[in-house]
């Protein structure tokens, strides 16, 4: 196990410094600069002095090296946007915001998705099977979830005056976020937790314990759900680094300060240290969520060894 | 051939009588009623985009200052906006542009991501080693964030949105590929055609792909809804199309503030773009049980 753990680690790490290489060589090998939009007329002597004043003049791999060594010690360098801050410290104050509305996010779709879709799957070829999943699968997916947002605010917000229209302050601002949020994630927890549930619920061995007589509460829990419910690990499992790291369209909808516009605005203003950090946040939640999947799977499931776990 | 199913018989045995797949695949579509309406709207919405300069009342460009937010009136069907641009006008041009990119963005990704998983899937060994860390390099880097400084650096205009989101879409289809083509790899009907000498690019291609096409095709169109969600988010920015392109999106997001004057300048896009998502994840989980019964 540790061995294995040991293993899966160091690739990580592998892939996690293949991923910075290639966005780092991405964003300098293309023309133009941080600089040349916002501060375009300058003379030449000017823009050299800024380009040294952040490293820029340097050849490539040094300044790779660079931001590799400031790294290990834990420092994310300066964002070109705000210079009287540092990385670390707008990703301190925006990503706790971004992590709240998604751990909520996952908190309420996961749960209300895997409820609908036993209670569905269990009830099968009834009127309320056809209801949940005709219900759930239509507001998932029909709209995309700042549209359903924008009609969240106009309806709740504007019309009825219940709910702050936007921002971050109160836990009322939390509400309409995380249910716009949420109705995607739960809309696909609700269809694949049906398709795995139903898949067990007509075995040979569901059917065995029932003529043997077992308690009607005892096959769900204990032959049907206790099955069903591992797939959906490998599933559900790599959604979640995406919804910790938030949707920038929800986020733009409700005007929350999170780390969403971060993602805009570095891109736009060619931000290299701000880019380099959410590239990494990101990259290193997705390992780190793949290795945990891949783990749960092997505790939950004796069938399956670690040495059976590829991808 | 045409099957003649007995009353009540299964699927798969109509579809084993007429001998062809695609013949069984299409009598499992058309039982599913769902499937056949949302294919039949996504065909509409299909021929809506190609034929948008025939059917729209108005250029897609065309202003009339003296009848701007003028509300739904014989003349302008479902109103105008605050430029005087005939609503049903540029819902139908906006139609032509998330098609373009909804197309053409898994196309794109189709295009490079396929013939990699093939190879990686087809030559195994160190090649596929290689594929798996470049999936993987790929799925790590964060979609919005590439396709953002895509734009920034490159632009943008419909085509180039498409390519951008299709870069970001290619991981998905080069997996598929991949686990495809290897379970097929060691069939019988594999083994029999390299006994026979057929070269391995025609074993690939001609004996392998038909097998491998079914689940492909499923994967790119349930990719649709996904490109017209996003494409719509970047205008909906205003980050996507730039005027004078219509986009539904777009029509969102210029609209908001005269949301008080006509709601219908914000529901049609609304309507358009949950119209259009319906029917093509509908379609897609139809095909998926047409197409690829097993993975149900």
């Amino acid at each position: 196990m540790i061995a294995y753990l040991g293993q899966r680690f160091l690739s990580l790490i592998f892939t996690l410094l293949l991923a910075t290489v290639a966005i780092f060589a991405m964003m300098h090998s293309v023309p133009g600069g941080p600089f040349t939009f916002t501060q375009g007329d300058m003379t030449a002597a000017a823009m050299h002095n800024i380009q040294v004043k952040y490293g820029l003049a340097d050849p490539i791999w040094q300044q790779y090296f660079k931001w590799l060594w400031q790294l290990m010690h834990g420092y994310l360098g300066i964002p070109f946007e705000e210079p009287t801050m540092t990385v670390n410290h707008l990703i301190a104050s925006a990503w706790p915001i971004t992590l709240t509305v998604g751990g909520l996010t996952i908190a309420l779709s996961y749960t209300v998705g895997l409820l609908l879709g036993c209670i569905a799957a269990l009830k099968h070829n009834t009127w309320i099977d056809s209801l949940i999943t005709a219900v759930v699968s239509t507001i998932g997916v029909a709209l995309p979830n700042y549209v359903i947002g924008f009609l969240f605010i106009e309806v709740f917000a504007i019309r009825l005056g219940w709910l702050p229209v936007g921002g971050w302050g109160s836990w009322k601002d939390v509400i309409m976020p995380v249910i716009a949020f949420s109705l995607y994630p739960m809309a696909l927890m609700e269809r694949y937790t049906r398709a795995s549930t139903l898949e067990v619920t007509y075995a040979d061995y569901v059917r065995m314990g029932r003529a043997r007589g077992l308690s009607e509460p005892r096959i769900v829990t204990k032959y049907i759900l206790r099955t069903s419910l591992i797939p959906l690990i490998t599933i559900m499992g790599p959604w979640i680094p995406q919804i910790l790291t938030g949707s920038i369209f929800i986020e733009a909808v409700f005007g929350l300060p999170g780390l969403g516009s971060y993602f805009t605005t570095a891109s736009l203003h060619r931000d290299y240290p701000l880019i380099m950090a959410l590239v990494l946040i990101v990259a290193a939640l997705w390992g780190v969520c793949f290795i945990l999947s891949d783990i749960a799977y092997v505790l939950v499931d004796p069938r399956v060894r670690l040495e059976g776990v590829s991808r | 051939m045409t099957a003649v199913p007995l009353p009540g018989a299964p699927a798969v045995a109509a579809g084993r009588a007429s001998g062809s797949f695609w013949h069984a695949a299409w009598y499992r579509y058309r039982r599913n009623r769902l499937a056949l309406v949302a294919g039949g709207v996504a065909v509409v919405i299909g021929l809506v985009a190609i034929l948008a300069p025939f059917i729209a009342p108005y250029g897609d460009a065309s202003i009339d200052l003296t009848a701007t937010l003028a509300g739904a009136s014989g003349r302008h069907l479902l109103g105008t906006d605050q430029l005087g641009r005939d609503t049903l006008t540029r819902a139908i041009w906006g139609d032509r542009t998330s098609m373009t990119i909804a197309i053409g963005a898994p196309a794109i990704g189709l295009v490079i991501g396929v013939p990699l998983g093939i190879m990686a899937g087809w030559f195994g060994g160190l090649f596929d080693w290689f594929a798996l860390r470049l999936f993987e390099l790929f799925t790590m880097v964060p979609t919005i964030l590439a396709a953002l400084l895509f734009i920034t650096v490159f632009g943008v205009s419909v085509w180039k949105l498409a390519l951008f989101i299709g870069i970001t879409l290619w991981v998905g289809f080069g997996r598929l590929a991949r686990a495809q083509y290897l379970s097929l790899r060691d069939r019988d009907f594999v083994l029999a055609a390299r006994a026979t000498g057929v070269p391995a690019w025609r074993i690939t291609i001609v004996h392998i792909l038909p097998n491998a096409i079914g689940p492909i095709i499923v994967f790119f169109v349930q990719q649709v809804p996904y490109v017209i969600f996003t494409a719509a988010g970047f205008s909906f920015l205003g980050l996507g199309v730039q005027d004078p392109l219509a986009d539904w999106g777009k029509m969102i997001n210029d609209s908001v503030t005269y949301l008080p004057l006509d709601p219908l300048l914000v529901l049609v896009p609304i309507g358009c773009i949950g119209l259009a998502c319906l029917s093509f994840s509908f379609l897609g989980d139809g095909l998926r049980d047409a197409l690829d019964p097993t993975s149900r």
